[in-house]
């Protein structure tokens, strides 16, 4: 952090956001957003673009057609020749729409061309169950953008790491895939005002403790935080961190956790298999198996799409309860 | 609509003898087992590639595919930097990290796909670039009329059209798609005739002469530079190697290769450009002997030149600085 500007208010997570887009293209003439609705008056399906159209132009906020493989390929070109787009993807679900112009090109054009170009862009994407959209709007698919080399993911719970991680985004010379989890939009936090970065690959240690340790991202790090208090209560004392980027990861944070307490618990929003919590569970067994005294356990949706009834979609994702009965088991051995 | 200058012309038709030697060359030391790839000729349809690189300037961006080796050597790619990238050579342009299919060189601007139709909303982003600058550079595409029933292609026509970008979109038309027979995959008579669905003018023209390539080419870059958004050619023409070299072509009827074989536009531009005065027998077979002398001095280069080291395995998979990383911050 700098100590130009060390204000400090309470935003929410999607105002941050707002706010470092705003800072950075008034900043860098190249920054420039696309998406689709995402001009005022409307400003966005959620609102985060809300004024740019108004503040920055029609040039430098360009409403696209419902075209999710044009969107991502005009910010890959854009980037090659030294633009910097923020490109929005409306929904993660929709990813599959234009996964070749994400996965084949913008990922892989630093790498095929043996250097000569970077692809300084960002892709915002929402995510996430709880507002009754059902399967194909709902998902949370980190995982199958962790698993494309070239890409950066990064996955901010709060809104001072929304901010201060959009910056790095921007600012990164890789195609970074920035993923806004619907349900913490409207989450409240301390947010620096200015120029406040965050750097990838930094861990937050959320609470301090010894007898677990809970890696948890995204929505789920409400549920985390919820069963840590409620554990504290019986006396365990839980460690809890949150990666904020999942790629590069912080694994270093998470292995000295381990050694410390010698139990993980894993949660995710996202379905199990193939989920980015057996990422981190095959790493940290790797790393750090003389310190673990049980397997690694994962808390996360059962491998079900997204359903629209509500009682339903409440159940599938994990839940305080489930957190603190792992953390239960955990500390059976 | 310009027409070529003298200059000009002798320019195109030199791009497509190297071309074509080139990939003549290629074939030959892959039958003859010294290079191992798997490559994608586009022999035969040199005459709109080198068309579009006389009207390009060296800053103006150019996408292409698989099948674009014309292509980049009219827009200035060096035949030493790409037989190297085909031998997975350190000397490479691209390290030997793109190879056959996806090669690019940045300082011509060009960029090359593997994935049919992917290219195209890249070079939206090109053209973009220029339309934010207010610059009056442009951005061409190249494709076939396979990648026209791809959704990126319609998505990128329509994305181009209603933004004004400065694009052209040059579809080689070579009336195959892969193993399959335009017959069997597209339901018009034109491809050009898709521009009409996008508002935006389509031209059809006979890719196999260079000049008419250029006269419409240069209006679709013109237009293009003022303003006044994109066009989509189809330059009619046929691929002579099959799609890739090997290829025994079982899916194509006999003589079909041998008919288009004896329309080759590169002597048959020869021909022309010496009957027309433009160019001297002499300076044609001498043009020839600088291009064979210069591939047998590549050759011999790119055998000897190192592959990258094993310990650079993992270069290149994230730009390493210019990085948030925390290492770096």
């Amino acid at each position: 952090m700098t100590s130009a500007d060390v204000g400090t208010r309470i935003i929410n997570l999607k105002d941050a956001i707002t706010e470092a887009m705003f800072e950075e293209m008034e900043r860098d003439d190249r920054v420039f957003l696309l998406g689709e609705d995402i001009s005022d008056p409307f400003g966005g399906v959620y609102q985060v673009t809300l004024g740019a159209s108004t503040k920055f132009g029609e040039h430098r906020v360009l409403e696209t057609p419902i075209s999710e493989s044009a969107i991502i390929g005009c910010a890959s070109g854009a980037a090659l020749a030294g633009l910097r787009p923020i490109a929005e993807i409306m929904i993660i679900d929709f990813l599959g729409v234009c996964m070749d112009q994400l996965a084949n090109q913008a990922a892989k054009m630093h790498f095929m061309s043996g250097g000569q170009v970077s692809v300084p862009m960002v892709v915002r994407v929402t995510a996430g169950a709880g507002g009754g959209f059902g399967a194909q709007h709902s998902s949370s698919l980190e995982a199958w953008i962790c698993h494309v080399p070239g890409l950066k993911v990064v996955f901010p719970s709060t809104p001072a790491d929304a901010k201060g991680l959009m910056l790095s985004a921007i600012r990164d010379d890789n195609p970074v895939v920035f993923i806004e989890n619907i349900h913490l939009y409207w989450q409240r936090g301390e947010c620096p005002t200015g120029d406040h970065i965050i750097p990838f690959g930094v861990a937050a240690v959320r609470r301090e403790g010894s007898d677990c340790t809970i890696v948890a991202w995204g929505r789920v790090t409400l549920e985390a935080s919820a069963a840590a208090e409620q554990l504290a209560k019986e006396g365990v004392d839980v460690e809890l961190i949150d990666p904020r980027t999942l790629v590069p990861l912080d694994l270093e944070c998470i292995l000295k956790s381990v050694r410390k307490t010698g139990r993980l618990v894993v949660v995710h929003e996202a379905v199990e298999r193939g989920g980015f919590g057996g990422e981190i569970a095959a790493l940290v067994q790797s790393q750090a198996w003389e310190s673990l005294k049980g397997p690694v356990i994962r808390v996360t949706a059962a491998n079900m799409p997204v359903p629209y009834s509500k009682p339903l979609e409440a159940a599938m994702i994990p839940r305080i309860e489930d957190i603190i009965s792992a953390v239960h088991s955990a500390m059976e051995r | 609509m310009t027409k070529a200058s003298a200059e000009t012309k002798v320019t195109m038709y030199r791009t497509m003898l190297e071309a074509k030697l080139f990939e003549e060359r290629v074939g030959s030391l892959m039958m003859s087992g010294q290079l191992e790839t798997f490559y994608l000729a586009q022999r035969g349809q040199e005459a709109s590639s080198a068309a579009l690189g006389a009207c390009l300037r060296r800053t103006d961006s150019l996408v292409t595919t698989y099948r674009g080796l014309a292509d980049q050597v009219a827009k200035g790619v060096q035949v030493e930097a790409i037989l190297a990238e085909l031998w997975g050579k350190e000397t490479g342009i691209c390290k030997g990290r793109g190879g056959a299919m996806h090669y690019m060189d940045w300082a011509v601007r060009t960029y090359a796909t593997g994935v049919v139709g992917g290219g195209l909303p890249v070079a939206l982003g090109l053209a973009f670039a220029e339309q934010y600058r207010h610059t009056d550079g442009v951005a061409a595409c190249v494709f076939g009329d396979g990648a026209t029933n791809q959704g990126t292609f319609h998505e990128s026509m329509n994305f181009a059209a209603i933004f004004r970008l400065p694009l052209v979109f040059l579809c080689q038309n070579n009336l195959y798609g892969e193993a399959t027979p335009i017959a069997k995959s597209t339901p018009i008579e034109r491809i050009s005739q898709r521009a009409v669905a996008y508002g935006i003018p389509g031209v059809t023209v006979d890719g196999n002469d260079p000049e008419a390539s250029y006269e419409v080419i240069s209006h679709a870059v013109d237009r293009a530079r003022a303003g006044e958004g994109p066009t989509l050619i189809e330059a009619n023409t046929f691929r002579l190697m099959g799609h890739f070299i090997g290829d025994p072509m079982v899916y194509m009827p006999s003589g079909e290769v041998e008919h288009h074989r004896a329309m080759d536009p590169v002597p048959i531009y020869r021909e022309k450009l010496i009957d027309d005065g433009v160019m001297k027998e002499l300076d044609a077979a001498q043009y020839e002997q600088e291009i064979v002398l210069r591939l047998d001095e590549a050759v011999t280069a790119a055998r000897e030149a190192p592959y990258p080291g094993i310990d650079t395995l993992n270069d290149y998979v994230y730009k390493a600085d210019m990085t948030m990383d925390k290492e770096s911050v």
